[in-house]
Parts: structure tokens; sequence; C-alpha cells
């Protein structure tokens, strides 16, 4: 995906971007879109003839001398048209446009949300990438009526532009002259206003964005000591306060540029266009004669809108480009091919898991994250995953879950590449494992809910009680009013209980347990837990899954013993494997990690203090 | 949010008197800091109102009765078109300034003062006032929201003054024409006013249902769209669950509004009956009747029609600045309560020369939010050099009682004496100078790395003293990396060359922060849980070897690190239940010696293995 921004949009691009979503706006809710192209088209006639060709109208007649009978029923007949008008277009308002437009909104949350879905895990952990495309993406509704409101604009523009520039130049055409001065110099200095205009917002949005990173640490709960217990204050209000200072600098700077430019524009248009008409106009009634009352008070009101209208077209067209430079990133999202593709074969139940000489290295890093691994799992085994903070660990994991695909080598699963099996589904490669993150999320929903992350089918109650209590969740789950029923987090529920950090991580743990996974992987679940409720996790979880493989990752090496193969990493490799017996006979890495754990708690405590 | 704030502020109307005293309370804070602004608004105001009045009816009367006069000069009517040019040149001019330059540079003006005060009341604030959520919401508000809100209210003033200006001319001008006409009109617009309150009522009504609705949407949206769920989502079948959610609440809401369409068809009608039928061609069937009867002059009747519209509008938009007052004062209100604030933690007068020792004497302490004590009847002493340690598993009350060592909170009942008197008599600024703490959740500010270890403004003159800091905390490696050193900018907040540490280095900078400031008081609250074994014994010995005649309080639920402590006091339940040294306590075989003996299980029968 390439960066379009920089390059100018040709006119057909541009058409056909905005063209992209209005037509999707109209496939859904045709009746929401197209009945307001109806309305502005109709309107814009009204609001021209109320607004000036009737007063014109009158008093032209007033002039001729005509009666006040003859010149009251066209006025009326218009004002009842337009009420009528107005009773269908409140109609529209109240009936169709919300419930329509609730349809449309759900059509395309549905459909963003399937793409999220489907899209790998990488879209979202490259930033880059999620700030561009997937951010822009979840925006599609604004976008869309960003398009559906311009385009009706625009209806409206053309509509009481021609109507009163026929009108003008039927009275007189030179006077077209007066409304095309403020448009040329709105062309012609148009383009230099949006630079510096573009300019200024950049320079200020940075300096504004540093000003409220200082502003942040004031109030944000994570700084509140630091802030109350050193002077570090001292140095964030000196940095918010240059910020300020540089933001005024320049206001004083832009702010005089884009002043005198506004100032030309506004004054050529209403000095050079309304009252140079008006003078001309007020030259032909009074001197040559050759123009009406009526005529010279319409030119008046009408030279403005006509310019108005243009200025506003410009302004239109520059909507359509912007739209269509957000519209580029939605489009290449929408159409973007997630990397991880589904394969054809169901995946067995069970079977050994196989890494053959497998390396990873993350989009736009020039290292491996992993290399040359090779790990074999066979069904039912119990793994340990350990080493140091950033040595491959939960990538390996990622790999394992085919969140990512390995750069080289190969994931088997029962004798077969992982890339062949279907993803999803009940067949699916990714329903053999249960997983915990260290990161694992809490949602807003029941206990229940959050434990089972599926629908709720019969006999579930039983499955999750049993799974709570193996995690050690379900006593404090039983204080709640409503059980395993009780929503969690405050979202939108003020009844909903929030849990602390450790039985937050109890509730995760559960959902391994509900599954009938055949892997279960778990990423440090024990971070939160104090040692007993870590031990007796551990003892459950080997209980519970006689028969699973388990994998998992620890930190504090007294659980890695319980493992029937320990592989230790480093830097992206496997250095050492083997039983907890083994390494340690072996008397290498994994063997001096044990000791210096284990040191303090064997070791006599003199030893350690010296 | 944005809606939930509405909801609130329309929910607790204030009495005028009150709006109008809170209104006043920030502008006051607007005349104390920034006396111009007030003047300017009022100056634009009248400029404003005069445009309005000036352009849309009084000229058209001049120009018009200037045309239809008897015997018509066109030197009269191109002296009138002469004098509005020179109002338009003139009072644009003011109005560019004002816009581009002086509004947007006072605002920042006093944006930087506010902020000013509001920092300095931020920081003076009870760590307490954070545990209350409401306070706390208030709180962020007034410090990101207060200014641009006095800001607001004065914009609000200076167009309510405009309005009021040419509401008043208008009215003025068509008494001239004719009483029935401005009689009706302000029938018209107190009817409408009267439907729009009802119209409000209704809408109010509505989005009290809507909006639980839609937070509901809301929050499954942000669910796919950010990272932190995409895990879940991808390896669960949670993404059913929240698909099922959102239908439903679409559902709802679509029923809700079907609801009420009936209702606002209703009003809608009734407003457009008043406003077309009566208002738009009543009046103006009235004006033509007097023009073709002969009562008003054509000046009359084009100033006449003019202003009707113009009226109209002004009112309205009248109408709708008054209703943002109360909203104003809602929000001052919380601005008045935070800079109000008193807070509870009050600094004594004595100076802390030395810490020989700190006694807790039967200390409780219950967080204001809750109910139950987070610690009880506690007494413990600590003398100057020791080395204590505080054990106990999660929610024991382990950083409660930091934070009370800290005087970030004060005890509700008991007392903590240092040097045998009562903490509060003493100075919290020097008291905290002495002492240093690094928390489980530092924090890296985006300042440079010598400002990080500073904790305040550097000054050059302090070189060695960072550099030595940094040695001791084995930051060394990492330093000689940097090409800039210690002047390396951390995280990329305010320069694209910042550096983002990973947390072992990050941590590695905090503790720095104690050893820089040679303290006689360092607290370890966790500090080695993102350490790896090897750098948690490493830094263990460091701050061992550096505090020799310091007094050092670690906090820790793993008990390898905490052994070698001269003082252990165990935790649990929010009470002191056992202290000793560690051999007393495992003699005890207490709750200790329990925990210690399930920590050490697995590593001492699998080190005698071999």
């Amino acid at each position: 995906m390439t960066t379009k921004k920089d390059k100018p949009q040709s006119l057909g691009h541009i058409i056909k971007n905005n063209w992209f979503l209005f037509r999707i706006a109209v496939r859904v809710t045709p009746a929401l879109i197209l009945l307001p192209v109806l309305k502005n088209i109709i309107f814009s006639i009204f609001s021209f003839l109320t607004g000036t060709y009737l007063l014109r109208c009158v008093i032209n007649g007033f002039q001729d001398g005509k009666s006040f009978s003859e010149m009251i029923v066209p006025v009326i007949c218009v004002c009842g048209a337009y009420f009528l008008c107005s009773l269908l277009s409140s109609a529209y308002d109240a009936f169709l446009e919300p419930v329509q437009k609730l349809k449309l909104s759900e059509h395309l949350k549905k459909m963003i949300f399937a793409k999220n879905e489907s899209v790998e895990l990488g879209c979202y952990e490259d930033k880059g990438f999620y700030d561009k495309y997937v951010k822009a993406a979840n925006n599609i509704e604004n976008r869309i009526w960003g398009v559906v409101n311009t385009v009706y604009n625009c209806l409206w523009i053309i509509m009481s532009f021609s109507l009163n520039t026929v009108f003008i130049i039927i009275i007189d055409p030179w006077l077209i002259v007066f409304a095309a001065i403020p448009v040329i110099a709105k062309f012609t200095l148009g383009e230099k206003r949006n630079k510096i205009q573009h300019e200024y917002d950049m320079k200020r949005q940075e300096e504004e964005r540093q000003r409220d990173y200082t502003r942040r640490t004031f109030y944000l709960n994570d700084f509140a000591k630091e802030m109350r217990l050193t002077n570090i204050y001292k140095v964030m209000f000196a940095r918010f306060n240059r910020s300020v200072k540089n933001i005024i600098a320049y206001i004083k700077e832009y702010g005089f540029k884009l002043g005198a430019v506004d100032y030309i524009t506004e004054e050529l248009y209403e000095v050079g266009a309304i009252m140079g008409a008006q003078l001309y106009s007020v030259y032909r009634t009074l001197v040559s004669g050759t123009m009406k009352y009526g005529d010279c008070l319409f030119i008046i009101t009408a030279i403005s809108e006509v310019s108005n209208t243009l200025m506003n077209g410009a302004q239109s067209f520059f909507a359509f480009h912007e739209n269509s430079l957000y519209i580029d990133t939605i489009r290449e999202y929408l159409e973007y091919e997630p990397k991880i593709k589904d394969g054809e074969f169901p995946a067995p139940k069970s079977g050994d898991i196989k890494l053959e000489n497998v390396c990873f290295r993350y989009a736009g890093q020039n290292a491996d994250v992993l290399k040359n691994v090779n790990i074999e799992i066979h069904n039912g085994e119990k793994i340990a995953l350990v080493g140091h903070n950033g040595a491959g660990k939960t990538t390996l994991v990622k790999l394992l879950l085919r969140l990512y695909d390995p750069t080289a080598g190969t994931i088997s699963f029962a004798d077969r590449d992982i890339r062949d099996y279907k993803l999803t589904g009940e067949e699916g490669y990714r329903e053999r494992f249960g997983t915990v993150f260290q990161d694992f999320r809490l949602f807003s929903m029941s206990v229940a809910d959050n434990v089972l992350l599926r629908r709720r089918r019969n006999g579930d109650e039983a499955v999750v009680e049993r799974a709570l209590k193996n995690s050690g969740a379900y006593d404090k789950v039983m204080t709640f009013e409503n059980g395993m029923d009780t929503v969690l987090t405050r979202e939108f529920d003020d009844k909903g209980e929030v849990l602390s950090g450790g039985e937050g991580q109890k509730v995760a743990i559960s959902r391994v347990f509900v599954k009938e996974s055949s892997v279960v992987i778990l990423d440090e679940p024990s971070s939160a837990l104090d040692p007993v409720a870590e031990y007796k996790m551990y003892e459950n979880m080997m209980n519970a899954c006689e028969n699973r493989s388990v994998i998992f990752i620890s930190h504090r090496l007294s659980s890695a013993v319980l493992a029937d193969r320990i592989y230790l990493l480093e830097n992206g490799e496997v250095i050492e494997e083997g039983s907890h017996h083994d390494l340690m006979q072996k008397c290498g890495k994994y063997a001096e990690m044990f000791t210096l754990q284990a040191r303090n708690y064997v070791a006599d405590g003199e030893e350690v203090r010296a | 949010m944005k809606m939930k704030k509405n909801e609130k502020a329309k929910k607790t109307r204030h009495p005028i008197s009150r709006i109008i005293k809170n209104n006043l309370y920030m502008l006051g804070f607007v005349a104390k800091y920034t006396p111009s602004y007030i003047f300017w608004t009022i100056v634009k105001g009248i400029v404003l109102g005069c445009i309005n009045s000036f352009v849309g009816v009084i000229f058209i009367k001049m120009l018009f009765d200037a045309i239809g006069a008897k015997n018509a000069q066109f030197k009269d009517a191109a002296s009138v078109i002469a004098v509005m040019a020179g109002f338009s040149l003139l009072t644009f001019l003011f109005y560019v300034w004002y816009g581009n330059l002086y509004d947007p540079k006072i605002r920042q003006t006093l944006h930087l003062k506010m902020q000013e005060a509001l920092f300095d009341k931020a920081r003076s604030l009870d760590l307490a006032c954070y545990d209350d959520p409401k306070f706390y919401n208030d709180f962020v508000w007034a410090i990101n929201e207060s200014d641009w809100r006095a800001s607001d209210i004065m914009e609000d003033v200076g167009n309510l003054i405009a309005r009021i200006i040419t509401t008043l001319t208008v009215i003025g001008v068509l008494l001239m024409i004719d009483i029935a006409v401005v009689i009706t009109i302000l029938a018209v617009v107190g009817l409408s006013a009267a439907i729009d309150l009802w119209r409000k009522k209704v809408k109010f009504k509505q989005n009290n249902e809507l909006v639980p609705e839609q937070r509901k949407a809301d929050y499954i949206t942000r669910v796919y769209s950010l990272p932190d769920y995409s895990k879940e989502i991808r390896l669960s079948h949670a993404g059913e669950l929240l698909v099922d959610g959102y239908t439903e609440t679409i559902e709802r809401q679509k029923s809700i509004r079907k609801r009420f369409g009936f209702i606002t068809f209703h009003i809608s009608n009734l407003i457009n009956m008043l406003n077309l039928l009566i208002f738009e061609a009543g009046i103006s069937i009235l004006l033509i009747y007097k023009l073709f009867s002969g009562d008003i002059l054509l000046g009359d009747f084009a100033a006449g029609s003019n202003a009707v519209w113009q009226l109209n509008w002004q009112i309205n938009t009248l109408v709708e600045i008054l209703v943002e007052f109360p909203e104003h004062s809602l929000y001052a209100e919380k601005f008045r309560t935070f800079m109000e604030y008193e807070p509870k933690v009050r600094s004594g007068k004595r100076k802390v020369d030395e810490i020989k020792s700190i006694e807790f004497k039967n200390v409780s302490f219950s967080y204001p939010s809750s109910e139950t004590e987070s610690l009880r009847n506690i007494d413990l002493t600590i003398n100057k050099g020791e080395k204590i340690a505080i054990v106990g598993y999660n929610g024991a009350g382990k950083t409660t009682l930091i934070k009370l060592l800290l005087r970030l909170y004060d005890p509700t009942e008991g007392e903590v004496k240092l040097n045998g008197e009562n903490l509060c008599e003493y100075e919290t600024e020097s008291y905290r100078e002495k002492t240093g703490a690094v928390f489980q959740d530092y924090q890296i500010f985006a300042a440079s790395i010598a400002e990080n270890v500073a904790a305040d403004i550097y000054d050059p003159a302090n070189k060695e003293k960072v550099l030595k800091a940094l040695h001791l905390s084995t930051f060394d490696g990492k330093l000689e990396s940097l090409e800039k050193g210690i002047d390396t900018p951390l995280t990329r907040e305010f320069s694209s060359e910042g550096v983002n540490l990973s947390g072992g280095e990050a941590q590695k900078v905090a503790i720095a922060r104690v050893f820089y400031r040679d303290c006689e008081l360092i607290i370890m609250d966790e500090p080695s849980s993102a350490l790896d074994p090897m750098a948690e014994y490493e830094l263990n010995q460091t701050i061992l070897n550096y505090a020799r005649d310091k007094t050092v309080i670690f906090i820790s639920h793993r008990l390898s690190t905490t052994r070698m402590a001269d003082r252990i006091y165990m935790f649990a339940g929010g009470c002191l239940i056992e202290n000793g040294s560690h051999d007393e306590l495992m003699k005890m075989k207490g709750e200790y010696a329990a925990m210690f003996e399930l920590q050490a299980e697995k590593y001492k029968n699998n080190q005698s293995e071999f």
C-alpha cells in the first residue's frame, strides 16, 4: 500500500472515489439517500421564489399600476404549495430518516466488523498501518455522510445558481461580470490561502499535541505520584509554557497573512460585486430609466446569491477532493487481502505440533525475532517456554495460533502444514486452541459470556461453573448478586462489577477450561496472582488438562518444573531444551537461572547478603 | 461521552440566579487574567450588531427611499451606496483583525494563565481525589476544558450583545413601518419558542431512551476497532456475541425512533405552519396590501420584507444562545468545585532535618469510596538505617501503607510519627525531599534522560551526579549506545529523535532517580516485577550496596527478594500479622513460613535432585 496523499488526484479519480461511497449508501437505503435529492431540488426552487422572485414581481406590478388582487393570487399559490411540500418533508424527517439511518449504520458497521475480524493481527499491531487504515475505515459512516451531504449541497448550489443567473441574464447580461469578480478572486487567492492555512494547521497541531501531552501529566492518575513527590512538574510546566508561546507566535504570523487574504476577498465581494451591481442597477433605474424598481431589488439580492453559491461551489469541490483522499484509504482497507489465508482442510481434533526451522521477522523491522526454531510437541505433552523478556516467547505463541505466518520454515499440526487448514469455524485450526494471553481482555458482558465467548447452549451453566471452580474464580463470582449472569465492567451498566487484576485473570483462565480444545496455551497467566493462587491454578490446570497439550510461558521457573519438556529461548533462538532434570544436569543457562531464583529460598541467608 | 454529559446537563437545571452567578464566576477569571478580552468582546458585539442591522435593513430602506422618492436623484442613491461601502470596509477590517489575530491570541494567553493556576491546584490535590471517580472526572474536565469554556462564554456574551442590538434596531425600523407587523411577529416568535421548548422536551425524552443503547453500540464498535481486543476476537467466538448484541441494540433504537415518529411529525408541522403560513405568507401579504393601498412607501416595503426575515432569524438565534448559559453554568460549577477544593493533606511548618525514626501508632485507614478498612490498627517502628521488607498477598494493604508513609494520604485513625512528632506537623515538601520512591507503576516523562533522573529542571553542573546515578542503576550499557548521552530525549512525544526505552531500561532510569536524590529513606514498591531473575538479583545487590547507611523499605510478594531484610512485616487483610527477621519468622511457623515454604517448595525439591 503506497501513500497517495502527496500525489494530486485526477478529477476522474475523485469522482470515482466519491461515487464508490455514494453507491454503497444508495444500495443499502435508496429512499434515505434519494428522496433528499428531490427535496433539495424542490426546496431550492421555493427558496428562489419566496426569497427573491416574488418580491420582484410584486414591486414591478406595483410600478406598472396593477391591482392588489392580481398580485396576491400567485403569492398565495406559492405559499400553499410550499407548505404542502414541507408536510411531506417533515414526514420524511419523522418516519423514514431516523430508522433508515440506523439501517445504514448497521450495515456499515457490520461490514467493517467483518473486515476487522478477517484481517490479520499484524494490521492491528503495526501502528502505522493501524493508524492509517483501520482507524480510517472505522470512520466510514461519517465519511459517507460527508459525501452524501456534499452531493446535496452541490445540488442546491447548482439549482440556486442557475435560477438566479438565468434571471439576471434576462434582466441584464452585463451584471454577471459583477458576480464573477469575487469568484475569480476566490479561485486565484484561494489556493494561496489553502497553502498558508495548511502550513499553519500543521505547525499548530504539532505544537498543540505537545502542549496536550504536558497537560495530561498534570491530571492523569499514572503521573500523580511522581508529580507530587518530585520537581518534575517544573520541567513539564516549562514545556507547556514554551508550546503556548510558540502557538501564539504562529497565530501572529499566520493570522496576519490569512486575515489579509480574507479581507481582500471579502471586500471584493461586498464592495466590488454587490455594491458595484447596486450602483449599476441604480444608474439604469434612475438615470437611463431602463430598469424597473423590482428588477433593481432583485439584482441586489440575486447578485449576492450567485457570488455566494459560486464560492460555496468551490468549497464543495474541495470537499469532494478531501473526501477522496480518505476514501482512498478506506477502499484500500476494504480491498485489502488478508495475508493469513484460509486453507481447505478441516483440522483434526488433536495431533502433534512441529516447528521446523521457523524464522520470523515483523514487517518493517530489520532483525529476526525468531531464528531457526525447531520444536516438537506431542499430543498431551506439557511444555514450558522460558527465557528473558524479548526472547521471542510470545511471538512464538502468535505463530502457533496462526496470528502470523512464519517468514521461513513451517509449522505443522498432525503432519500437515497449518496453512492448509481452515482457520476458523467448527473445523478450524484455531478452534483446537484455548489461549490466555498476558494482556487478556474482559468484555462488558456477563461473567458466563466472558468465560464461554460464544453463544450459549443448553447445559452451559454447569460447564461455566466447573471452569470457574477450576480457575479459582467461583467463590468471588458467587458473591455477586446475579452470580455468573452479572455483567462485568461499568461500561454501560452501573450495577456492573469491576474485577481486580487477579480476579480478572482467573476469569480469563476459566475460558481455557470451557473450550474443548486439544491444546492449551498460557502466556504468563499467573503474573497478577499471588503465590498461593498461582500454585492452586497450576495444580488445577495440570489435573484438568491431563489429555491435552499445555504450552505455558512463565518467568517463575518454579512452575517450569511441572513441564515434560522445557525450551529456553534467547534472542529468538532455542538454546536449551529438555526436562527440568536434564537441563539441571547440563549446568547451562537454565541451571544458572534456576539456581539464582532458588538461591534465596534454599541457601543460607548470610551468604546472600554478602 | 458527549451525549452523556448533555443528558446530565439537562437533568439538573439551575435556577436563573445561580446560572448568572456561575457564569459571572467564570468571567471573573477572564477579567482577572485578560481584562482586555472583556473590552474587545463587547466592542465586537456592538460592531456585529451594527453590521446585521445596517446591511440587511437600514441601508435597504435608505437606498429604496432614495430610489423611490418623487424626484429621485442618482447622486443621492449613489452616496447611500458609498456610505455602505465605507461602512463595509471599516467594520470588516475590525472583524478580520478580531477573528484572525486578536481572538485566537487572547484565547491562548487566557489558556496559559488559567492552566498555570489549574496545574498548581491539581498538584496540591489529595491523591484521594483520584479515587473518587466523580470528582476525578470533574477534575479532568476542569483542567481540559474550563478555559475553553470561559472563551465560549465570552463568545456567547459577544453574540448576545450583537443579537440584542440587531433585534432592537430592526424592531425600531419595523415600528416606523407598521405596528401590527411588529405585534404579529412577537406573537409568532413567542408561540414558536413555546413549541420549541416542547420539542426539546420530547427530544430529551427520546434521548434518554436512546443514550444507553447508543453507548452499547459505541462500545461494541470500539471493541472491534481497538487493537487491545483483536486477539480475543480472532481466537474465540466473542465476535458472534458482539454482533448479536449490536443487532439487538440497533433494533431497540429503531423501535424507539418509530415510537417518537408521530409526535415529532406533529410538532414540526406546527412549527412549519407558524413559520410558513403566518410568518412568511401572512406578513408578506400584509405588507403587499399596505404597499398597494399606499400606506407605506417602496423603501419601507423593501426594508420591511428583509426585516421580517432578519428579525425571525435574530430572535431564533438569540434563544439558541440563551440556552447555552445554563449549560455553561453546570460546567462553571465543576470548575468552581475544583478551584475551591481544600486539600485535606496540609503541609505543616517544621522542616525535616533528618529521618531518625518513623512510627505508626494504631493507624487505620479506609479509602473514601470504600466501606472496609484497608489498614487496621497498625503499630510499627522503622529506625534509621534499617532494611525493612513488607510482604503479603495482593490487597493486604502494602501499597496503602507506603502511601501513608509518603503522606499521600493521612490516616483515618491513629497517627504516623516522624522522629516522635506527628508527621502532619512537618513541611510536606521538605519531608518528601528526603525520601525517594520507585513505584510499581513508575512513569517516564517526555523529557531528556537527565531531566528524568533529576526529576527537576536540569542544571548541567549536576552532570556528574546524573551519570553516577545512572551508573548505580546499571544503565551505563544503554547510555553508551545513545549518541546524545544523558541529553537524549525520552519518548517520541516531542521529538522524532526521542528514544523509547524497553520496560527494563525504563525501570533503571526510574531507579536512578532515587540514587540521584541521595535521600535518607528509600522505598521500593515491587521494583523488580518487570525484571528477569538475573536483573532482579543484580538490582537487589546494587540497592543494598548503595544504601548501607540508609533506610530502605522493600515491598514484594516474592519472598526470595525480601529475606535479607533486617525485619520483615507480614500483612494480611489490612492487618500486621507477623513481624521479625526471616529466621525468627521461619521458626514461628506461622503464615510467613507457610508462604515461604510454598514458594520455595518447587525450587528445593528440584534442586536437590541434582
